[in-house]
């Protein structure tokens, strides 16, 4: 007999673990190539599940469909910040562009609260909350629709990163921006494609966050806090290790939320950050040869 | 020092500046009404919680996010030892501080190791740690609902009637920060940490033991900021997590300094003076909640200095201060020593 509450705390886990998965490789695809720490991060997420939000109420289709205009938005938008507020910094010091990010956190997330207003919004779909059952739980299609993406998309990613001429550009920029240069890369337009690609994936994450989460202007920081911990589980820069470590958080909070509750959830699973951190600062080269052993990522 | 030589430092312009900045601080709130008076109190304790950061963060140049713990452990030990067991704040207040050296070094073990945006990233977890706790642990902490504190006027509760008094015990809580700082700025120690800002490594090999002096200036630089939350939550009497382990303040206690000048003595002053008041000043002067828009404001200005000036407004503008300064008569006889003479007007 299983119990039905556990499978379906499992299944809801795979489902937040795959959004997780999907926007921390969006973010560990630009901290592998660009080593910097995008506290933005998050603010995208939330302009992405409006800009899903806007386009189904006036268009009415899909959002699995609209996935066709936002990720080549998210894209472009990821291009131009990059252009236009971190490119001029890329020489200064990593703490400098912690705080230009954290700017920009400030401004997108209090420009969303004052064009959009605080109300909390979601989108009403009919089909989207019909469930169908497996081991005696009910399932929504958003879910399966959410573990659907991560995995095809993190293949995909994976497959352009190894096989592709760009992909292997990217790549030997992460692992040395002036040798790459000496080769005849031009670093800002990898740069520049990186960022767009770290959006493009959070775009991807749109459609099954938008059915699946309320809507609010202040709901980035809960996700870049989460996409911090789980690019630090999986590896900075490793984007295999990024989807499991998405998985693992996700099932950790699904299980403990359901055990005990949601709060304890967010403390266990930050305290593993700082434990990670700190193994890592400490025993580096022992972390290195566990968490790599095969080139699962960007960078190093 | 003697009294005469202090006199005649006094009577220069490098003395009685700060001297009448220092007067006209404390003679203000008297001419103020009491909704500018609050802008004042919560400034005040903000600069001095500014100024503790900088201590440890301008001075090392590890940009702890996390520094709300801090304050938010002091605000909860003031808190809690005051309604359960009826303990006068005042001696809290030493209490708060200790179990903050406590977080300190448990924090500081695990992160201070880290170089750059990790140290920052796991700070930044430590005050979802503390929140999420506070949050979970109902029945110690009063949970998420939060806890109203009882108005019992006095000097060992630390609350008045008159708001001037806590406006007094704010500000001479930020000059005994600006006094520690002071002091460090000019000690081996001081020299110790700015070295490490530099260059970790040089200081390390030059024979330096860098991960204490960085646990020191950790701890020092928490027991101050718990201080700060102790003395918020007397003045403000409402408490719950999300309040005392606020993101947001965390981010203000590396903003302003950041916007005045790190690891400059009066930098998170200058800044928290000039940035801090606006939302206040704005809610008072449109009504309402303007918090998206300050919010807002305060984020293009940190891109601002960022992109523009990254060394703040002190470093900026000392050069310009102290020839201005020279231009002011020197008050009184001054036996003809390091008068300015006529280049002045």
């Amino acid at each position: 007999m299983v119990d039905s509450l556990l499978v379906s705390a499992i299944i809801n886990g795979l489902a937040l673990g795959a959004i997780y998965a999907l926007i921390s490789i969006g973010l560990n695809i630009i901290f592998g190539v660009m080593d910097f720490v995008n506290f933005a991060h998050g603010e995208y997420i939330m302009l992405s599940m409006y800009g899903t939000y806007f386009l189904y109420q006036f268009t009415g289709v899909n959002p699995l469909l609209l996935l066709v205009v936002m990720i080549p938005v998210m894209f472009v938008v990821g291009v131009i910040t990059q252009r236009v507020v971190f490119q001029p910094v890329l020489d200064a010091p990593g703490t400098m562009q912690i705080f230009l990010s954290l700017g920009l956190l400030l401004v997108l997330q209090n420009a969303a609260q004052i064009v959009f207003g605080v109300e909390t919004r979601s989108l009403n779909i009919p089909w989207a909350s019909q469930t169908f059952s497996v081991l005696g739980t009910n399932i929504t299609y958003p879910r399966v629709a959410a573990i659907v993406l991560a995995v095809v998309t993190t293949l995909a990613l994976f497959g352009f990163l190894r096989y592709t001429h760009l992909g292997r550009v990217i790549r030997a920029t992460a692992q040395s921006e002036e040798g790459a240069e000496l080769m005849g890369v031009d670093s800002k337009r990898v740069y520049l494609v990186t960022f767009g690609l770290g959006l493009a994936l959070v775009g991807v994450a749109s459609a099954p966050l938008t059915m699946i989460y309320f809507i609010t202007p202040t709901i980035g920081v809960q996700f870049v806090l989460i996409a911090f911990v789980v690019v630090v589980l999986g590896g900075l820069g490793n984007l295999k290790g990024a989807l499991y470590a998405g998985f693992f958080i996700g099932l950790l909070e699904a299980v403990v939320s359901l055990y005990l509750s949601s709060e304890i959830a967010a403390a266990i699973y930050f305290t593993l950050f700082i434990c990670v951190l700190y193994v890592r600062s400490q025993y580096g080269a022992l972390w290195d040869i566990v968490s790599r052993p095969n080139s699962g990522g960007v960078s190093r | 020092m003697s009294l005469t030589e202090s006199a005649r430092k006094l009577r220069r312009p490098s003395g009685y500046v700060p001297a009448l900045v220092v007067t006209i601080a404390i003679l203000l709130p008297l001419a103020l009404t009491s909704s500018w008076q609050n802008i004042l109190i919560l400034t005040v304790i903000m600069a001095g919680v500014a100024t503790s950061w900088n201590l440890f963060g301008g001075y090392t140049g590890y940009f702890s996010l996390g520094h709300v713990v801090f304050f938010g452990l002091g605000a909860y030990t003031t808190t809690l030892l005051y309604t359960t067991y009826g303990i006068p704040p005042v001696a809290t207040i030493v209490v708060g501080m200790l179990l903050s050296v406590l977080a300190s070094l448990l924090i500081g073990k695990a992160t201070l190791s880290l170089d750059g945006h990790y140290f920052a990233l796991a700070t930044l977890g430590s005050v979802i740690i503390a929140q999420e706790l506070f949050a979970y642990f109902e029945e110690y902490t009063g949970g998420p609902a939060g806890i109203q504190l009882a108005f019992e006027p006095g000097v060992t509760t630390l609350m008045f009637r008159n708001r001037v008094f806590n406006y007094y015990i704010a500000v001479g809580y930020l000059l005994g920060v600006l006094a520690i700082t002071l002091y460090i700025d000019n000690r081996k120690f001081g020299y110790y940490l700015k070295a490490i800002r530099e260059d970790e490594d040089a200081t390390k090999m030059l024979g330096a033991d860098t991960d204490q002096l960085k646990i020191r200036a950790f701890a020092l630089s928490a027991a101050l900021s718990s201080i700060g939350g102790s003395l918020w939550i007397t003045y403000t009497l409402f408490i719950d997590p999300s309040l005392a382990f606020d993101l947001f303040r965390s981010l203000y206690f590396v903003l302003y300094p950041l916007i005045g000048g790190l690891g400059t003595i009066m930098g998170p002053v200058v800044g928290t003076v000039l940035i801090d008041p606006i939302r206040a000043i704005f809610s008072q002067v449109f009504g309402g909640s303007v918090a998206p828009i300050t919010n807002m404001i305060y984020g293009l200005i940190l891109m601002v200095v960022v992109l523009v000036f990254p060394e703040g407004i002190v470093k900026r503008l000392r050069n310009t201060y102290r020839q201005w300064i020279d231009r002011l008569p020197t008050l009184g006889a001054d036996e003809g020593a390091n008068r300015p003479s006529e280049e002045q007007q």
